[in-house]
């Protein structure tokens, strides 16, 4: 009995001695935890950025020492994960990448194919899907991580917020995740989209804390814009009213403002407070034909022109307007694509490819330049349910008194 | 004494449940999605289809002797020497299959969670529990397998319940888009892993207490874990799309880490591979028991129980040996292993049942 | 070196756990299954710490089932 007890012990001791977790352990000062990342070129090799928290200055209740909440380091490497690690020679931790909330890849980057940057971020175990990618614009990524923010005080969540609600408020933005965009890049019907980050007045005011000093920031962070991908190379851009196209015809669109002109002349701002927009694929004599339906909830949220809101052919009217206008809006959008970049951002190939995967098989190799001669047909459909809180503007009674 | 536990109907059922679920939940969408892309979840139902025969089969071949496990009828069916052959085949393939799955749930620990913890440390905690598992005998496995099964339950649903918001109805579309072949292709290891590999229960029928209800509830075990698959499998299409189901590993991993309900709910993934764990021990415990009470019973010793730890040893080295790098392991395992278990699920009965009833005509004619 | 030292260590105390209660029962055949198996595993263990070159164990299943699988994925392209 007694030698079995020992044998017992014996096998526990050494048992306990290999405890796993201690090899994986990485306490909390181990870490320095990036929550954005940015890639720019250098020559021939990537030059990564990492957005670093600073736990102290973060946490502070006295808030604002004379330290930034956030610190920057950067590195070259041939590839991503070679930065990374070289990073270590100016980090004095190890980077832990599962916070990050944005990554920026600056255009030239983009220009010559993002997939190379991507690949790290899938295969990594630490990197995680629910970041947003934005493609750097008229500036370097890691300029881009430099910027201070006043409301949030670490600048990678003031841009993550502002790149959600933008996508939620005002349609021409649009949140990429990982996964989502290697599904557009891998995918045979779509071309991915990103948007697009600039940074709006003084880079070198904007990166100390005088950007934070004064009421109106000297630096801030837009984004602007949508980028087109071929695949996964940077090919154009598109303006405001074309990223708003694009956001309806993907039914992105959760809420935003349109501005119609008015039956007598004047303006009105229209806000969208629903939409949802199908897309269908159809096959006529062996040509597909696209149909592209849209259906907006919307209110009168601005009137600057004279026309009765108690009458009903008032409104009917200003559907009518506002239905034009979307109308134009989309189809211009789809025929610059067709005809500058020629890609099928919008995910026509794959509506098709769900209801005529016989026809899809056959095409599938020339989809864009199909898609370049596509016929489409789109149809909005408004409704204007409500004015907001009064009637008939307060302008209409000026008016009345001049 | 070899082993005198018994266990319940309901708790076979319970067993055969996990079993089936075992480590398919983990990696088997990612199999039929190279295949079937979209069509994944057909490829499994397919191979429920398939699968439930075979344990039809297993079941008729399990009522021949019915208080014998299968080393012991082997003999008296094929005689002393030829029994005893196929028997130790039978054996090595549990062993092996034993060792494959460790590597492959250490595999899985290491990639995700903690990549520099060298691969022996997991292996030889985990195998002490496997070990005691084993020790403790089938009547303790199954009392604990019953005990844990609410929470697994409970688990899963959770990780289905959570993940449903995030579903899109076309990522499966177009439905047979690329036509049936494929989906065929990729129902070979659906209907394999879950269900050929519970040929391992031919050794535990001769302990389950109401003999005449084995069949029921074996059935339903296989089509309960069969439906929990499909389940998996399908949520994982719609939540995912088929490109990065094939692509991940661990795709049920790779989605557990998207659940997000009310930004509040985030990054449970860790609690979920819980449920993992819990299916893949008992498939891993219940077939090392399997080897170690075969190998008494097929050499005629009168305990099983003091082999544990020298076969225990043998498993954590070979599970070093089955494979030096993942990309062979998952080539050997999504196109040779599943024949391997048709060998013995399907070939073996047979080939049992087919001598047995020569048997009997001849000694009818004598 | 220390590997070796340990997998001895590991025997020792496997026997120590095991081989009284089998002695006491006079199991003889056990006790001659029980050394064989530790032989095997001492032998592996060796073999693996000293890195030698072993093939994957897996490779005898993709010789024998590598004409069965090549003929079903035939049949289904």
């Amino acid at each position: 009995m007694k030698t079995r007890k020992l044998a017992l012990i014996l096998l526990f001791v050494v048992l306990a001695l290999i405890v796993t977790g201690c090899w994986n352990r990485r306490e909390m000062n181990d870490l320095a935890i990036a929550i954005a990342i940015g890639i720019d070129k250098s020559g021939k090799q990537f030059r990564l950025s990492a957005q670093v928290v600073d736990p102290g200055e973060v946490a502070a209740k006295k808030g604002g020492g004379t330290r930034t909440p956030v610190t920057m380091y950067q590195a070259t490497g041939n590839t991503i994960f070679e930065a990374l690690r070289k990073m270590t020679t100016v980090a004095p931790r190890k980077i832990y990448m599962s916070h990050v909330r944005m990554l920026s890849i600056q255009e030239d980057v983009a220009k010559e194919g993002i997939g190379k940057v991507l690949d790290f971020m899938s295969r990594d175990h630490e990197v995680r899907t629910d970041f947003f990618i934005v493609i750097a614009k008229d500036t370097s990524a890691a300029n881009t991580l430099k910027i201070l923010t006043h409301l949030e005080s670490i600048p990678a969540n003031q841009m993550f917020s502002s790149l959600q609600t933008s996508e939620q408020a005002w349609a021409p933005a649009v949140t990429v995740t990982l996964d989502k965009l290697i599904a557009d890049i891998v995918s045979e019907g779509k071309h991915p989209v990103v948007t697009g980050l600039r940074i709006r007045g003084e880079q070198k005011i904007g990166e100390s804390k005088r950007n934070v000093e004064e009421i109106a920031s000297p630096a801030q962070l837009q984004y602007s814009g949508l980028a087109v991908f071929n695949n996964d190379k940077l090919i154009g851009w598109l303006n405001e009213e074309q990223s708003k196209g694009y956001n309806y015809i993907i039914d992105k669109v959760k809420s935003t403002v349109g501005v119609v002109a008015c039956p007598n002349g004047g303006k009105a701002s229209i806000e969208v407070v629903r939409s949802k927009t199908e897309v269908k694929g159809k096959l006529m004599n062996g040509k597909p034909r696209m149909d592209v339906n849209v259906r907006i909830e919307a209110n009168v949220g601005e009137v600057e022109c004279s026309m009765d809101l108690t009458k009903t052919k008032t409104i009917s009217e200003l559907e009518n307007s506002t239905e034009k206008r979307a109308q134009s809006i989309i189809k211009m959008t789809i025929e610059k694509v067709q005809e500058k970049y020629k890609v099928d951002i919008f995910g026509f190939g794959e509506a098709i490819s769900r209801y005529h995967p016989k026809y899809w098989k056959k095409v599938k190799g020339e989809w864009d330049r199909i898609f370049v001669d596509l016929p489409v047909h789109v149809n909005v459909d408004v409704k204007i349910r409500r004015l907001g809180t009064v009637g008939n503007s307060f302008l209409e009674e000026m008016k009345k008194k001049e | 004494m070899l082993e005198n536990g018994k266990i319940g109907v309901r708790q076979l059922t319970i067993l055969v449940i996990l079993i089936s679920i075992g480590d398919a939940i983990l990696v088997l969408p990612s199999i039929p999605a190279i295949e079937a892309k979209q069509d994944a979840w057909i490829s499994v139902v397919i191979g429920l289809a398939i699968g439930l025969p075979i344990v039809y089969l297993l079941t008729i071949v399990g009522k021949l002797y019915p208080g014998l496990t299968v080393v012991e009828y082997n003999e008296k069916i094929l005689g002393t020497w030829l029994g005893k052959a196929i028997s130790l085949f039978f054996l090595s393939y549990l062993f092996f299959s034993a060792a494959a799955h460790l590597r492959e749930s250490s595999d899985f620990m290491i990639t995700n969670i903690m990549p520099e913890t060298p691969i022996m440390a997991i292996n030889i905690l985990f195998l002490g529990i496997i070990v005691m598992g084993a020790r403790l005998g089938l009547e303790t496995l199954t009392r604990t397998a019953e005990i844990l099964f609410p929470w697994f339950i409970l688990l899963l649903l959770m990780f289905i319940l959570f993940l449903i918001p995030q579903a899109d109805i076309k990522n499966m579309l177009p439905v047979l888009g690329e036509g049936i072949k494929p989906v065929i292709r990729g129902s070979i290891a659906s209907a394999a892993f879950p269900f050929a590999e519970l040929v391992v229960f031919l050794m535990v029928f001769p302990y389950v207490n109401q003999t005449n209800r084995i069949r029921r509830s074996f059935l339903l075990g296989a089509l309960l874990g069969g439906i929990v698959l499909i389940a998996i499998v399908a949520l994982s299409i719609l939540v995912l799309g088929a490109d990065l189901v094939a692509r991940n590993i661990y795709p049920s991993f790779f989605m557990a880490k998207k659940i997000s309900i009310g930004n509040f709910l985030e990054r449970v993934e860790a609690i979920l591979a819980i449920i993992w764990f819990i299916s893949i021990y008992f498939k891993i415990t219940l077939y090392y028991y399997a080897f170690n009470l075969g190998l008494a019973q097929t050499l005629k010793l009168r305990e099983y129980r003091f082999l544990t730890l020298p076969s225990g040893m043998i498993l954590l080295l070979l599970s070093l040996m089955v494979a030096p790098n993942i990309t062979y392991y998952n080539e050997v395992i999504s196109k040779y292993w599943p024949n391997l278990d048709f060998t013995y699920s399907i070939l073996l009965p047979l080939l049992l049942l087919g001598v047995y009833a020569l048997r009997k005509k001849f000694k009818r004619n004598m | 070196m220390w590997a070796i030292a340990g997998i001895i260590a590991v025997i020792i105390a496997i026997i120590m756990f095991e081989a009284p209660s089998l002695r006491r029962k006079q199991l003889r055949k056990e006790l001659w299954v029980f050394s064989i198996l530790l032989l095997i595993g001492f032998g592996l263990g060796v073999a693996i710490s000293l890195h030698m070159k072993l093939p994957p164990a897996l490779d005898w299943i993709i010789v024998i089932y590598k004409p069965l699988t090549d003929a079903l994925i035939g049949l289904l392209k």
